[in-house]
Parts: structure tokens; C-alpha cells; sequence
């Protein structure tokens, strides 16, 4: 037995246990054999796909696998899966933490996503037990929730004028009676609103969910729908906060008008019923309220649908009003950032009288853009104009124009989006404009920013170019 | 006919295969350096005697004694420890394929002594050469012929200087020359180390050359045990043509 | 005793008492001094390291085909992302430790039956024996130990070479990088898949180098019966093999119940 030889077998022997334990290694980076853990159980109506040691995820960390699955004793009860998670995670689950059934990359393999509950309610004990959710059920409830945002409206409306005729026939002093029906009436406006905007989006959920399924049985891969931007997601759960805050405002609503209804109790039966069906309405309204709070709060688990919501715009610029608009910049959800431009110098009339760009103008815009592009590309950006001089028509008409001119300039130079990228017409009034007089003649490029991408302080909120 | 001076002892082995009966009631004592020749027609069991004597076989009934231990009986252990005064030369060598030359004759002595590795080299060098095979040392057994793997054999069974040799055909296959030079080697190592011989052979001149004693073996029986000048005085006439072939069978 | 008793009963279930026996007495030797280490290296060399060609060609072969297939099954679902984790489940699991059981009782099993066979005809075990060598020890003892350190080797040799196989198979076809290939393919990948399937080996190892030594060493007088020694190894190592994989695979799920998901 030469030396040589016996290299060959040193190479042999522990090469082998290397690549061996390369393996072994590759494996326990994954299933954190040697970390302490606690149990933890969830039930779910649906268990495709999850086997014992499926991973469970919590905040996209691996945090443990499912031990077992516990069969119920009969048809219509859920499953309860075992799990076994991370004993350093646990200060994140607690008892109103959800688990959800989700998939990596829709075909990927099946996991369950915990989501860390919230800081006020109490850690979950070793072997106890959280709310598990169904993706399935999930479209169910939404397809529930259509109906429900139908039901919410009608009866709004038709509370409204019930009420309206009511107070009127009991002759109620005409501050009162006015201030309750218009502050009835704008809450129902607003559920009205936010419900019909939200009916359109269900709406086109299950359309798209249709598309996927169909897409799933024909075997193309639709992966890459789901790869979005979160922003979009997140303002469908905006939407949702939204109703609810709505609802709040609905419910003290409810509460006067049974205030009423005690006032006037039993001094006529006409009035009486139709306040009690009132007040019937405004509690059907807050279930059903509190229903789409629900719904949309399970959307908000399944990032499944986020793909969906990157495609489509979250908000529509040419359905946008000033004082909307205004209301928009006031949010904190974006921070505008303003670039203004002088109108002087970047625009020509030309020939047919029409607004043009002048021969310097697009050094300028280029000078204005280099300010924004360090932001995110999908940032939406709208380029106010302004225009002074002129009746109040005059000045829109001059002030869309301008807009106009420079947006298809970014649009065609820039391959800015056109869906996020829109005209304001304002006029003359810029109350932040560099003029200090309170008024501007020209355009600003305005960036809505979202404040996460902002590097705090390097950068001012307006600048003048 | 005391253990000291007769280190190969046969009380009345017999062995058969089946119904063949190929050792019938053997006894034999080999004295202490003398060479001792088995004749014998092919198939009466020469190589199979030989084979009691090393403990490869056991009697079906009898003892074998040597160096004064009854192999039968003995633990594997003691059974090695007698093994390792026995060189033995195979009938067809059985040189071990997967080593060369070289290392068929080292095993032996690497298997049982302690030196170093240059010494076992030297050692095993020395015992080809007095065979004549010093210059085949790193060659494989197949590629040599049958002669040359029959001395390549006996150097390995002559490896340890053994007190006890057991050779089995050394000169078949061979040139007359070289055969005579085989004889020479046995007679010069049983004179200088004064080892115990026991030789099977079908070559009369080499016999008598290297034979003190000859043992004619016949029907599983001693027919006639003597010196080569007793044989050819023998009565049967197998023995008769046997000891006129000069040439050997 | 009537012949055909005899001949259908007593015979053959005689054979397997010794060979049992025969396989017991090796399992005792191996655990027990003396150790042949020198020889046992000379058969790892033999066995494990001259194996590691075969093994590595055929398990990126084995990788290729693999992929291909699961490719073809996974993409009717949109499951590309998959691939990777199904094939190396796969042959982590099964294809890597029986193919390369099949391998070895080819390669190694005819081997060792010849070797054997012809160094019993050759009287080259009684020569070992009458250097006052256990050939036992020597000759079947260090094969049944190279081959059981062998086996799980060649395995894990297996492994790697096809998930590399895969991995060259999926890279032409999506161009999808080696580091993120290993990444995906060990994302499904559990210990009682990969530590059964690659432990339950060292008994095919025993099973081969045992077959094939007890038919080496019982073969009959002469080359015919080396020849055929050699071709029963394989034969009857491969049969034996495959037999016990049922009994193995049904006792990992029984004793790593998470395996059998
Ligand atoms: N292991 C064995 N099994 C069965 N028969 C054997 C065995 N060894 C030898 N024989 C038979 O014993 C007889 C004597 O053989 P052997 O001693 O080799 O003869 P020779 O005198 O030519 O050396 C032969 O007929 C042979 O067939
Ligand atoms: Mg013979």
C-alpha cells in the first residue's frame, strides 16, 4: 500500500464526510435542530399542502415547522396544526396572532405565515393555540363582503330620507334638524364613497383571482404577478382604516338618532317606527361595517392579491379634484416633493396659439427632474400648473395646458408611467410658492414621496428652480 | 522417536473425500533436518499429505503432530504460531495475484517480524535472488511463467527461514538446469539452517539428489519407505517403473 | 429423508444458515481485534476511491435525467420553482442510495466474487492460511468494512453529482445560478430524509461485500466457477438489495415517522 494510494483513500474517506456534513449543514441551516422551541396551535377549515415539517414563517423569518395535524371528529370543523416555532420568536406571537396558509410565489411551497399579534395582549403559552385563516376563505369573505357594502348603501340612502322626512314632519327647529341631517348625511356619503370604491377593487380581486386560477390550471407560470409594490397593498388596508373610521362616525350618528327617538318617543307612531327602523339601519349598517373592517383586514393577510394591486393605479389623477388633491398633499401617508418652475421661460405659444415648450425648456425640466430621480421610480408625480393673468377661466384653461405640455414631456423623455403621472390645474393661488406673494405662473413638478424612502433632513420639501 | 527429533509426526491419519478414500491409515514420523521425498502416482494425495501437515486439512481420523503440537486439537491462535515455522510451496505457487512479486515475498515477513520497512525489502531481495528472480522483483504474477512463479513461490515459502519446508512439485515446469539449481538451493538450506524437508516430487534424479529418505505413496498407503538405493531394490512394480523414469512424470 | 426434500428444503435453507452464519461471523470479526487496517485501506482504495468515476459520471447523468423528468411533470403545474427541491428529495431519498447500490453490486460485487473465487481456486487462500494469516479476517472482513464506509460515501458522492447534474440541466434551460440552485434544492430537503437514506447504504455495502465474499469463497474448483461466483454476486447482491430496501424504507418511516410525509 503505497502512499499515494493511501492519499487516495484519505481523499476518499474525508472528502466523503466533508461533502457529507456540507449536506447535513445545508439541511440544519434550515431546520435550527440545535435552537430551543415551544409548541403552538392553529386551526385551519383547509390544510392543502401541510405536512409535517412544513415551515412556519414569522415576519419572513423561519421560525419552526408544523409537528403534526390533528383530524377533526367530524365534517365542518377545522384542523389543528401543531407547531413548532423559535423559542427567541416568541415574544412576537401572541394570543391574537394570526397563522395564515400561504405560498411562496403561489406554487411554491406551502408555509404558514404567523403575524405577530399585538403589544397589549399576553404571550401564547407554550402549547397553546392562535387563530389560523384560510386563504380560501379569504375570497369567501370578500365575495360576502360585496354583498354586505350593497346592503350598507341602500339602506344609507334610504335612512337618509326617511330621516330627512321625519324631522321634518315633526317640525323640529330648523338648525337641529338640518345639522343632523347633513351630518347624517355626509357620513353616509362618505360610507357611500368609500364602499363604492371598494366594491370596484372586490370587484376586480375576484376577477383577477379568477384569472390566476385559470392561469394556475393552464400551467403558465403567474409568479411574476405577484412580485409588486407594497404601497399599492397597503392602501386597500388605508381603504379599510378609512370605512372604519367612517363607521365610527356612523355609529355616533346611530346614537342621536336614538337620543331622538327618545325625545320624541310615543308622541306619534309614525314616527316612532320609522325612527326605530332607523336606528334598525344604522345598527345593520355598523355590522356591516364592522363586517368590511373584518374583510378587508383578511385581505390585508394574504399578500397574494398585492401583485394585483401594483398593476392597477391606486387612485385615478383625472377623477381628482382640487380641494381632493389638496386634501391628498395633507396626508401623511405621502410627503410632496415640490420642484417649481418658472413659466416665463419654459413656454412658447405657437403658431395655432397653443401652449408649446420654448427651445430652453427642456434643459430646465431636465434640471428640475435631476432633483427627484433619486426617489423611487413609482413614486406618483403630478405637475401642477399655474397660470396669473386673466379671468379665473382663463387661468385654469392656461394652467391645464401647461401641465399638460410638460407631463408628455416626462412621459416621452423620462418613461414616467402614465397612470402615476398627472396634471393639476391650479390657477393662480400657490399659498408655499417661492414668489412669496402667494401666487405662481409656471409648473411644479410635485413628487409624492413616500416618507420611508426619504433620507430625513438631506433634502428640502420644496426648492425653486 | 521423540517429539525433539521428529518434528512431523502422522499416527494413522486417513482422509477421505466422499467415498474416496485418499489417506488410508498413514503414520509417518520425518526426522529433524533431513529432507524427505514423497513419491507417488498423480492423485494419491501427496499434495493432500501436505496439507495435514500445515493444518489446511484435518484427518478425518489420527493426529498430525508437529513441533509437537497436535494440529486437530489446537486453538487457532497456537495453530498460527506452528504455521509460522512451515514454509510452504503450493503446487501451482499460488503467488497472491494483486501484489508483485516483490511484495508475495515480503508478506510473509511483514506479516511476522517487526523490521523496517528496508530491511523486509532487503530481506525479501535476498531470497528472490537466490532464486533467481532478483531482477522480477516489482512484476506481477501473471506476467511470469510457471516455472518462474514455482521459485518465486518457494522464495516466498523460504521468506522467514522456516524450520519446517513443505515443497509440492518445485521442479515441474522447469529446464533441467534451472531444476538442478532448485536442488541445490533445497540441499544447501537444509545442510546451512538445517531445516525439516518434505518434497513431492515426480523427478527420480532430483529424488534421489535431494532425498535422505524416500516415501512411496500408494492407494492412500505407505507402500515403500527407504533410502532411493532401498526403493530401487523394491519388489513392486509400480515402484520398479517408477525409479527407471529417469526423465519424472 | 425423501431426495426431493432434500434437494428443495434441507439444500438450500442449509446455504442460507451458513451464509447467515457466515454474515454474523464477519459482523463479530469486524468489531474485533485484530484489525487488518492496512489491508482494509488497500480495499476502501479498492472499492470507495476507484468507484468515485463511475459513481460521480453516472450521478450527474442520474441529475440530468432527473431534472428532465421532474421538469416535465412540474412545469404541467407551474411548479418550475420546484425542480430543484423535487429532485433533490428524490434522490437524496431513493435514487441516490439504490443506484448506487446498484452501481457497486455491479462493479464491486463482481469484483469481489471473482477476486475471491479465483483466489480460492488458485489456493491462494490457503497460501494466506499457511502464512499463518486469518483469511477471514483478511479477505472478508476488510471487504465488508471498505464497503460499508464506502457506501455512504459514494452516496453523498451521488448526491452531489446529480443535484450538479440537475443543477447543469435546469441552468441550460433557465440559467439559474449554482449558488440559488443548492439553495433551492435543500429548501425542502429534512434530516430524515437525508440521514436515513444516506445511513440505510452501509447495509447494502454489508449485503454486497458479504454476498459476494461467502460466493467467492464457496465458489467450486475452477475458472468456470470463479466466473460464475462473480455473476451470482451481482445477481444475488442486487436481488438481495433491492429486497431489503423495501424492509429498510418501511423501517425509516416507522422509526422517523416525519419521512413517510
Ligand atoms: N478439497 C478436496 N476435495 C475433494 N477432493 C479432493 C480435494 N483435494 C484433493 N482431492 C482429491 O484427492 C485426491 C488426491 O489429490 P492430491 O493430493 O492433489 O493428489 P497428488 O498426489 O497428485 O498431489 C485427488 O483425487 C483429488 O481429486
Ligand atoms: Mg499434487
Amino acid at each position: 500500500m503505497g502512499s499515494p494510494r493511501l492519499a487516495f483513500v484519505g481523499t476518499f474517506v474525508a472528502g466523503g464526510l466533508l461533502l457529507f456534513a456540507v449536506g447535513l449543514f445545508l439541511i440544519g441551516d434550515r431546520r435550527q435542530l440545535f435552537t430551543e422551541h415551544f409548541e403552538l396551535e392553529a386551526d385551519f377549515g383547509n390544510v392543502t399542502g401541510i405536512v409535517i415539517g412544513t415551515s412556519v414563517r414569522l415576519a419572513g423569518l423561519e421560525a419552526g415547522e408544523v409537528l403534526g395535524l390533528e383530524i377533526p371528529a367530524g365534517p365542518g370543523e377545522r384542523f389543528a396544526v401543531r407547531m413548532r416555532v423559535r423559542e427567541d420568536l416568541r415574544p412576537l406571537v401572541r394570543t391574537d396572532s394570526v397563522a395564515a396558509v400561504l405560498t411562496d410565489g403561489l406554487l411554491g411551497a406551502v408555509f404558514i405565515q404567523i403575524r405577530s399579534g399585538s403589544t397589549s395582549a399576553p404571550e401564547v403559552a407554550d402549547g397553546g393555540a392562535i387563530r389560523g385563516v384560510d386563504s380560501i376563505e379569504i375570497a369567501d369573505l370578500i365575495e360576502e363582503g360585496r354583498d354586505t357594502f350593497r346592503v350598507v348603501a341602500d339602506e344609507f340612502l334610504g335612512l337618509r330620507e326617511q330621516m330627512a322626512g321625519t324631522f321634518l314632519a315633526l317640525g323640529e327647529t330648523a338648525e337641529t334638524t338640518a345639522q343632523l341631517i347633513n351630518d347624517a348625511g355626509d357620513d353616509i356619503q362618505t360610507v357611500t364613497n368609500a364602499t363604492a370604491g371598494l366594491m370596484e377593487d372586490v370587484r376586480a380581486i375576484l376577477a383577477d383571482t379568477r384569472t390566476l386560477t385559470g392561469d394556475l390550471s393552464g400551467g403558465r407560470g403567474t409568479v411574476g404577478k405577484l412580485l409588486g409594490d407594497e404601497a399599492l397593498y397597503t392602501h386597500l388596508v388605508g381603504t379599510a382604516q378609512e370605512a372604519e373610521a367612517t363607521m365610527r362616525a356612523v355609529r355616533g350618528s346611530a346614537e342621536r338618532v336614538e337620543q331622538l327617538v327618545g325625545q320624541f318617543g310615543g308622541e306619534e307612531g309614525q314616527t316612532a317606527k320609522l325612527l326605530a327602523d332607523a336606528s334598525d339601519a344604522v345598527r345593520l349598517a355598523r355590522h356591516a361595517m364592522s363586517d368590511l373592517a373584518e374583510n378587508t383586514e383578511a385581505i390585508k393577510r394574504n399578500w397574494l392579491f398585492r401583485g394585483f394591486f401594483s398593476e392597477r393605479g391606486f387612485y385615478n389623477l383625472d377623477e381628482l379634484a382640487l380641494d381632493e388633491y389638496r386634501e391628498l398633499l395633507t396626508r401623511d401617508r405621502y410627503t410632496p416633493l415640490r420642484i417649481w418652475i418658472d413659466g416665463d421661460l419654459l413656454f412658447d405659444t405657437d403658431l395655432d396659439g397653443r401652449v408649446a415648450l420654448a427651445v430652453d425648456a427642456d434643459r430646465r425640466i431636465d434640471e428640475a427632474m435631476s432633483e427627484l430621480l433619486i426617489y423611487p421610480r413609482d413614486s406618483p408625480l403630478v405637475v401642477e400648473g399655474y397660470a396669473s393673468g386673466g379671468g379665473r377661466g382663463q387661468e385654469f384653461v392656461s394652467s391645464q395646458a401647461r401641465a399638460d405640455v410638460v407631463r408628455d414631456y416626462l412621459v416621452a423623455v423620462y418613461g414616467r408611467v402614465s397612470t402615476i403621472t398627472g396634471t393639476m390645474p391650479i390657477g393662480s393661488d400657490a399659498t408655499e410658492s417661492p414668489a412669496g406673494d402667494g401666487s405662481w405662473n409656471g409648473v411644479a413638478l410635485t413628487l409624492l414621496v413616500d416618507p420611508q424612502h426619504l433620507t430625513r433632513g438631506t433634502h428640502p420639501a420644496t426648492t425653486e428652480q | 522417536m521423540s517429539q525433539g527429533t521428529h518434528p512431523i509426526q502422522l499416527e494413522h491419519v486417513s482422509k477421505r473425500f466422499g467415498s474416496f478414500r485418499v489417506l488410508d491409515d498413514i503414520s509417518l514420523d520425518l526426522p529433524k533436518g533431513e529432507a524427505t521425498v514423497v513419491l507417488g502416482r498423480s492423485g494419491t494425495g501427496k499434495s493432500v499429505l501436505l496439507k495435514h501437515i500445515v493444518g489446511l486439512m484435518s484427518p478425518d481420523s489420527g493426529r498430525v503432530v508437529v513441533q509437537g503440537q497436535e494440529l486437530t486439537v489446537l486453538p487457532a491462535a497456537d495453530v498460527a504460531l506452528v504455521r509460522r515455522q512451515i514454509g510452504f510451496l503450493f503446487q501451482n505457487a499460488a503467488l497472491f495475484d494483486s501484489m508483485s512479486v516483490g511484495e508475495n515475498v515480503e508478506f510473509p515477513i511483514r506479516r511476522h517480524t517487526q523490521l523496517s520497512d528496508r530491511s523486509v525489502r532487503a530481506q525479501a531481495r535476498e531470497k528472490l535472488a537466490l532464486v533467481g528472480l532478483e531482477q522480477d522483483y516489482d512484476k506481477l504474477p501473471g506476467a511470469l511463467s510457471g516455472g518462474m512463479r514455482k521459485r518465486a513461490g518457494l522464495a516466498r515459502a523460504m521468506a522467514l527461514d522456516p524450520a519446517i519446508l513443505l515443497v509440492d512439485e518445485p521442479s515441474a515446469g522447469l529446464d533441467p538446469i534451472t531444476s538442478e539449481e532448485i536442488d541445490d538451493l533445497l540441499i544447501r538450506v537444509k545442510k546451512e539452517l538445517g531445516t525439516t524437508q518434505v518434497v513431492v516430487t515426480h523427478n527420480i534424479p532430483s529424488a534421489r539428489r535431494i532425498g535422505d529418505t524416500l516415501v512411496f505413496l500408494h492407494k492412500g498407503r505407505v507402500l515403500v519407505r527407504g533410502t532411493a538405493a532401498e526403493l530401487e531394490r523394491s519388489k513392486h512394480t509400480i515402484v520398479e517403473q517408477f525409479m527407471s523414469s529417469e526423465a519424472g512424470g | 429423508m425423501p431426495s426431493w426434500v432434500n434437494a428443495l428444503f434441507v439444500l438450500p435453507m442449509a446455504r442460507v444458515g451458513d451464509s447467515v452464519l457466515f454474515a454474523g461471523r464477519a459482523l463479530a470479526a469486524a468489531l474485533r481485534p485484530p484489525f487488518e487496517f492496512k489491508e482494509t485501506a488497500r480495499q476502501l482504495y479498492e472499492i470507495g476511491w476507484l468507484s468515485v468515476p463511475l459513481v460521480a459520471v453516472s450521478g450527474f447523468a442520474v441529475g440530468i435525467v432527473l431534472s428532465m423528468h421532474t421538469r416535465a411533470s412540474l412545469e404541467r403545474f407551474g411548479a418550475e420553482a420546484l425542480i430543484p427541491a423535487a429532485l433533490t428529495l428524490a434522490l437524496v431519498r431513493e435514487t441516490g442510495p439504490l443506484v448506487v447500490g446498484l452501481l457497486i453490486s455491479g462493479r464491486v460485487g463482481a469484483g469481489i466474487g471473482a477476486e475471491l473465487g479465483a483466489m480460492k481456486v488458485t489456493e491462494q487462500i490457503d497460501a494466506l492460511e499457511a502464512s499463518a494469516v486469518d483469511s477471514f479476517n483478511f479477505l472478508v472482513v476488510t471487504r465488508v468494512v471498505a464497503c460499508i464506509v464506502a457506501m455512504p460515501i459514494l452516496t453523498t458522492v451521488m448526491n452531489f453529482t446529480g443535484i450538479l447534474g440537475g443543477w447543469a440541466a435546469e441552468s441550460a434551460v433557465s440559467g439559474l445560478g449554482l449558488f440559488s440552485y443548492l439553495r433551492a434544492a435543500f429548501s425542502i430537503v429534512q434530516f430524515t430524509d437525508y440521514l436515513p437514506g444516506t445511513l440505510k447504504t452501509m447495509v447494502f455495502g454489508f449485503i454486497i461485500a458479504i454476498t459476494a465474499s461467502y460466493l467467492g469463497i464457496n465458489s467450486s474448483q475452477g475458472t468456470q466457477g470463479v466466473g460464475r461466483a462473480a455473476t451470482r454476486s451481482v445477481v444475488l447482491a442486487s436481488v438481495l438489495l433491492i429486497a431489503t430496501n423495501v424492509v429498510l424504507v418501511r423501517l425509516i418511516f416507522f422509526v422517523f415517522p416525519e419521512s413517510a410525509q
